[in-house]
């Protein structure tokens, strides 16, 4: 994708116009939905601490043979629409049962966007992912961001069942924009690895996340 | 770079001598697998050997040749008498002068769920035992090190490669034979402790029979493994590591982290390190361990 001015703007305008993820909230089983403990308007929190060892908020109770269990939210925001007639009802696994809109914060903005306008060099395998070596040593004396990878350069090593597998780059030169990994992190299949992008149009990224920092205080 | 005839010719015949020698002696069930069948299935490895006298890596020539060559034959087994760009377990370097034995091989990588973790166990099994024959009581330090006395004389690095949706598992074997060692280094060599050097194409032709071996074992087990038989892999294992019992350091890259010190207490059926720590027992099944006992 090509990034200039113009892009930056369009890409502004549609968080700015949207800057909120609805989050379905479905029945992780069957059971009988035997009470709401939200009404629509509601804040709700998601997770917290640092373990995530705190749980979210309440939001129904579900009972799957005479053992309710309460539900809750896994993300932070307003409870937006309940489906009341499953009141008392008996529900499938996955049917929704109320959405939370949740306002995006600056940090979740800036993924978002550079999901949107990086090359996402994604994990082939849920595997434990370290960065390969010399990355690791250009990226320790350069900073991220300004390192340029060719065409066969090794990006990282997935380690998996006692065995590595060198992942490398395809494509033209390209600057390591992000790495989403921590050494050592195990990583799910499809999760985001590396966000690369071309070298002219790293200054249009940059530009683009001050201008988010500028608007979205943290 | 062209491999050398001349020293094909040499690793070839003292492969097969070793291998006939190998099957002459072995009893007509191998951990109760026919020996026919075990080395029936074991003989892929090295059925086309290519000998060059310096490569970067030998694993980076299987990959190119498994991408290029449409028709590449499994067991296909790349030794360089030096290699210029030899890495270690996480990119870390590997140093590999004349004198040494340095090779890989490609396994075609269509293994069970169940049987794949023990693939890397086994080959440490196989140099274990092939360097055994000349003498030297080396032991395998899980996954798959070769130690004598605390020190290392064999390393293997398994990667995968991926090409047009099929999956091969590539085999690195580096076994220090005549070379010399860095003084830095934990290391030691064949002739370190033999007090004399060794024939290169002979240690070649003994470690890769008893790699025909093992790699049949494997293949004839997990055959049986299907219709419900249990795998012999945790007992060959235990014929060869000291790792049960020792206490060690574990950790995904103990170069760069501290890691943890835990007591292995057993592998269990899925070649995973059992390990106990503060009354906790848990699994532990990739990653590097280092005694400290």
């Amino acid at each position: 994708m090509a990034l200039d001015n113009q892009k930056i703007n369009q890409l502004l305008q549609s968080f700015r116009a949207n800057p909120y993820r609805i989050f379905v909230v479905v029945t992780p089983h069957t059971g009988y939905l035997r009470e709401f403990l939200v009404k629509e308007g509601d804040e709700v929190k998601g997770p917290a601490g640092k373990w995530l060892e705190k749980p979210g908020s309440p939001l129904f109770v579900l009972e799957r043979e005479r053992n309710p269990k309460t539900i809750r939210a896994k993300a932070s925001g307003q409870v937006a629409k309940i489906n009341w007639e499953l009141q008392g009802r008996f529900v499938e696994a996955f049917t929704p049962v109320l959405e939370i809109k949740h306002t995006l914060t600056q940090k979740e903005i800036i993924a978002e966007l550079l999901r949107k306008i990086l090359h996402i060099v994604t994990a082939p395998e849920k595997a434990r992912y370290f960065l390969s070596p010399e990355l690791a040593q250009k990226i320790e004396k350069a900073g991220e961001g300004r390192v340029v990878v060719k065409p066969g350069d090794e990006l990282a090593i997935m380690s998996f069942m006692k065995r590595e597998t060198p992942i490398v780059h395809e494509g033209p030169p390209m600057v390591v924009f992000r790495v989403f990994f921590a050494r050592g992190q195990m990583v799910d299949q499809g999760e985001p690895l590396f966000g690369l992008c071309l070298e002219e149009e790293r200054p249009y990224v940059e530009k683009l996340i001050a201008r988010v920092k500028e608007e979205w205080p943290t | 770079m062209a491999h050398l005839k001349g020293l094909v010719a040499n690793f070839t015949k003292a492969y097969h001598r070793a291998l006939a020698d190998l099957k002459e002696k072995e009893p007509p069930l191998i951990f109760g697998l026919p020996k026919d069948e075990v080395f029936r299935r074991g003989e892929i490895i090295a059925s086309d050997l290519q000998v060059y006298p310096e490569l970067e890596r030998t694993t980076a020539l299987l990959r190119r040749q498994i991408a290029e060559d449409l028709s590449f034959k499994e067991g296909t087994t790349v030794v360089a008498l030096r290699l210029t760009g030899a890495k270690g377990r996480l990119g870390r370097a590997w140093f590999a002068p004349p004198g040494g034995l340095w090779f890989s091989l490609a396994l075609y990588d269509d293994f069970g769920p169940e049987t794949r973790a023990w693939l890397p166990l086994l080959i440490g099994c196989a140099l274990a035992e092939g360097v055994r024959f000349f003498g030297v009581p080396a032991k395998v330090k899980w996954v798959n090190d070769l130690l004598v006395a605390g020190k290392k004389l064999a390393g293997v690095l398994t990667e995968q490669e991926v090409c047009r949706g099929e999956r091969w598992s590539l085999v690195g074997i580096g076994l220090n034979v005549n070379n010399p060692l860095p003084p830095d280094l934990p290391a030691i060599s064949l002739r370190e402790i033999l007090g004399h050097p060794l024939s290169l194409p002979e240690v070649f032709g003994r470690v890769a029979a008893c790699l025909v071996k093992y790699y049949g074992i494997f293949r004839a087990a997990e055959v049986r493994y299907l219709v419900g038989e249990r795998l012999p892999f945790k007992r060959i294992f235990s014929l060869f590591s000291d790792t049960p019992g020792r206490t060690v350091v574990f950790g995904q890259d103990l170069q760069r982290e501290a890691g943890e010190v835990a007591q292995v207490l057993e592998i269990d059926e899925k070649g995973r390190l059992v390990l106990e720590k503060k009354g906790v027992r848990f699994f532990f099944s990739g990653g590097e361990i280092l005694y400290l006992d």
